[in-house]
């Protein structure tokens, strides 16, 4: 028999209350603590973590045709929930729980769907900072900014490859393209300071080098006909740079998967942002081994750096 | 970018605890012991080499630790507090290392009492911004040392033992510091679980963070803290004492109503709460010893003090006091304990203000930003309390009972309406994924091969076989 999961409104009402309120006050640590040892508040993170991962969860398998599997991914985003209510990681459950919140609020705003560009959803984000708050330092919208502008260039890139836009103005969209991802990669940087051992952080700062690798491929191919030799091989350089980047990050997650295994910890730490689905699973290829292999082969095809 | 070197370590895989064992604590002991040797030159760079690899000396480590932490069973790893207590077990002779050539004598040449001036700190992130204010107890002692080393000019070696929580276990590693008589400094890095590299940069980086402020800077660090860490001391002395604002005195036979955040509520006399149960009295006994402790290490028991740390200070004075004049004669450990350190906090105060004695015009501990802020898991309600909340913007948690599950006015008003919405009735747009292209490699559009990988569908597994 499944057992039906209900989470009783007035909780959580107050549970949302409560992470905002907390948000609000920069998460004061030690009154973390306190609540770590309240066992209803825990729990009523953790169904609300779980009620809002689930409709994500069952959105995501959707749009992959994996609707079957629906229940046993929830099953496994619950498990890790749980491993996160212990005291020692209360602490990341509520940043995670703010997290998931305030992205959850995002992505049911029905304006969402037509912030196509990154440049429209910075700009929709800023417009409706006083009800989301500020989102700079939530890593599911730094994924979402990231995707869209990936898919951006892309774009872009099929434009200048049909010739169907002007130089020019695809050199000044990819110019503020990369300020933008600068701005992004500072971010990325700076959670992953922060904590180092997360592997979902780690997977933002790789999707930005495969992004910013993309974005040289575009740049080259706006700019073919008028670069000269010197030029190309500044360019190339640039992008090998970029793929070496990508594959030092590639295999952190391999060694924070494998420290994982290894000392039987309960969860691969980052995990819970991708609700305990593979972290890569928003690239063309989830399996670890074979985006590296498509990296290293991409870094491979250059002549060695000296 | 800080100078960081990798020394290579017994790996913690390997030499028959590789099973699932959490031992990267104990790995982070010895290296950071066996570095503070090598700084001391008791034991030489090749005895270094050849211990710091030892499996012989961490399996005795291991095995006399597991004699000491017995409430652990099967493979076992170490809580701060555990890593705490087990150097100054060491110190004091109780991990025998003869047989590795490591000697008591050795040993007594390093400051390991956890006094603030010992060689090791431990430092946990605990997801906190800066080291030091994750708010556990040891949080003050981690920032009280930090700051310490900050001030200290010259020549010396400092161990941190680092943790870094790690799903719902950990994980250890040691840095160590050399700073040279310039100021100049440099680290090391040790990581037991293969050595592994990337998370050097970041940690030594978080520690260079506090290192590496002003002096005004460190002070408010210091305060921020202070503050943070104590939670449950506030809870106790902020929230449930009440001082008169003209005299200064406990209002006699308060009586506290204690509201957890929604779920229950009790009510406690103050004097009946702090002295008459045994672990709340001893519990604040230690506290009080600990936040004195942490006063000395961060300077503050001085002359010249700012207003903020003066404040702190005659706070934890009115607390002792309290504490002594209602439980000093049925609890003969308050008396031994805390006399002392009222002592040197009147003097402190004294020479703060010498023309008021501490003893008369002892200023409130309690302020109002105090009492409306620390405020959250657990909620003590006076009528003061309440006054100033009715006449302010309420935070969540005063307001929070199962009843009143109301969306409130005010400035996250908006916030809050959206996101019960969302959850309640929401629906959530698909997020985007990877467009099925992938990049292509300039020196291969070059060489003209550019095409094959664009529009990739299926396995990359095919696209690796292209050349």
């Amino acid at each position: 028999m499944v057992k039906k999961f209900i989470m009783h409104k007035d909780a959580k009402r107050n549970t949302i209350r409560l992470l905002i309120d907390l948000n609000k006050r920069a998460f004061p640590s030690s009154e973390i603590l306190v609540l770590a040892e309240n066992e209803e508040i825990k729990d009523n993170i953790k169904d609300l973590c779980l009620i809002m991962g689930s409709k994500l969860i069952k959105k995501e398998l959707e749009n992959e045709g994996n609707l079957f599997t629906f229940l046993e991914s929830k099953k496994h985003f619950n498990e890790v929930l749980k491993a996160m209510q212990c005291k020692k990681t209360f602490v990341l459950l509520i940043h995670f729980a703010w997290d998931l919140l305030q992205f959850y609020t995002v992505v049911c705003d029905p304006k969402l769907q037509e912030q196509t560009t990154l440049a429209q959803l910075n700009k929709f984000l800023r417009i409706k900072e006083s009800i989301f708050g500020n989102c700079d330092n939530n890593p599911f919208i730094l994924e979402y900014k990231i995707l869209t502008m990936y898919n951006e260039v892309v774009k872009l890139l099929e434009k200048i490859e049909r010739e169907i836009v002007d130089v020019d103005a695809a050199n000044i969209k990819l110019d503020n393209l990369l300020t933008a991802l600068a701005e992004m990669q500072a971010t990325a940087k700076k959670m992953h300071d922060a904590t180092p051992f997360d592997s979902f952080i780690i997977y933002l700062n790789f999707a930005i080098k495969y992004t910013s690798s993309q974005l040289a491929e575009a740049k080259f191919k706006a700019n073919e006909k008028s670069y000269a030799i010197g030029d190309k091989e500044t360019i190339a350089s640039q992008q090998k740079l970029f793929f070496i980047a990508a594959q030092e990050e590639l295999i952190k997650i391999k060694e924070i998967r494998d420290f994982t295994i290894d000392t039987c910890q309960s969860f691969i730490l980052g995990e819970q942002y991708s609700f305990g689905r593979p972290i890569l699973r928003k690239l063309p290829a989830i399996s670890l081994e074979d985006v590296y292999k498509h990296v290293s082969h991409l870094a491979d095809s250059f002549p060695k750096l000296t | 970018m800080p100078d960081i070197k990798q020394i290579i370590v017994l790996d913690q895989m390997g030499h028959g605890f590789d099973k699932g064992n959490q031992a990267c604590g104990i790995h982070t002991f010895k290296n950071a012991i066996l570095s503070l040797l090598l700084a001391s030159k008791a034991i030489d760079q090749s005895n270094f080499d050849k211990l710091s690899k030892s499996p012989d000396l961490f399996n005795t480590i291991y095995l006399a630790i597991k004699g000491i932490i017995t409430n652990q069973s099967g493979d076992i790893d170490l809580s701060v507090p555990n890593f705490l207590d087990l150097i100054e077990r060491f110190k004091r002779g109780e991990i025998n290392l003869d047989a590795h050539g490591i000697t008591k004598k050795m040993i007594d040449h390093l400051k390991l009492t956890v006094d603030g001036a010992q060689d090791i700190t431990v430092v946990d992130s605990n997801h906190a911004t800066q080291y030091g204010l994750g708010g556990e107890e040891y949080d003050l002692d981690t920032a009280a040392m930090i700051a310490n080393l900050a001030r200290r000019k010259g020549e010396y070696t400092h161990s941190f033992a680092v943790t870094q929580f790690y799903a719902s276990f950990g994980h250890w590693m040691t840095a160590v510091l050399h700073q040279e008589t310039t100021g100049k400094k440099s680290w090391e890095f040790m990581d037991s679980y293969k050595n592994q590299t990337h998370t050097k940069g970041p940690i030594v980086s978080k520690i260079e963070e506090v290192l590496n402020k002003s002096e005004p800077e460190l002070q408010a660090y210091l305060i921020e803290a202070y503050d943070k860490s104590n939670v449950n001391f506030n809870l106790w002395f902020t929230e449930f004492f009440y001082f008169d604002d003209l005299t200064y005195a406990l209002i006699e036979d308060a009586t506290i109503s204690v509201v957890v955040t929604g779920i229950q509520t009790t009510s406690k006399n103050i004097k009946q709460y702090c002295l008459d149960d045994n672990k709340n009295r001893n519990e604040i006994i230690s506290n009080i010893i600990h936040r004195m402790t942490f006063m000395e290490t961060a300077d503050w028991l001085k002359a010249s003090l700012g207003k903020e740390e003066i404040k702190r200070v005659k706070a934890l004075y009115a607390i002792t006091k309290f504490m002594l004049d209602e439980g000093a004669i049925a609890h003969i450990e308050i008396k031994e304990k805390l006399e002392p350190v009222l002592t040197r906090l009147a003097g402190i105060i004294e020479l703060n203000n010498p023309t008021v004695t501490a003893h008369e015009g002892l200023q409130a501990p309690v302020s109002p930003e105090l009492v409306t802020t620390e405020v959250i898991g657990t909620t003590a309600m006076t009528s003061h309390k309440l006054a100033v909340e009715n006449a302010g913007d309420k935070t969540f948690a005063a307001s929070h009972s199962p009843s009143d599950a109301k969306i409130t006015k005010g400035a996250a008003s908006q916030t809050v309406v959206a996101m019960i919405s969302a959850v309640e009735t929401g629906e959530p747009s698909p997020a985007p994924h990877l467009l099925n292209r992938l990049v292509n490699s300039i020196a291969n559009i070059i060489r003209g091969l550019a095409e094959v990988v664009t529009n990739f569908i299926g396995s990359i597994g095919t696209l690796i076989g292209i050349k």
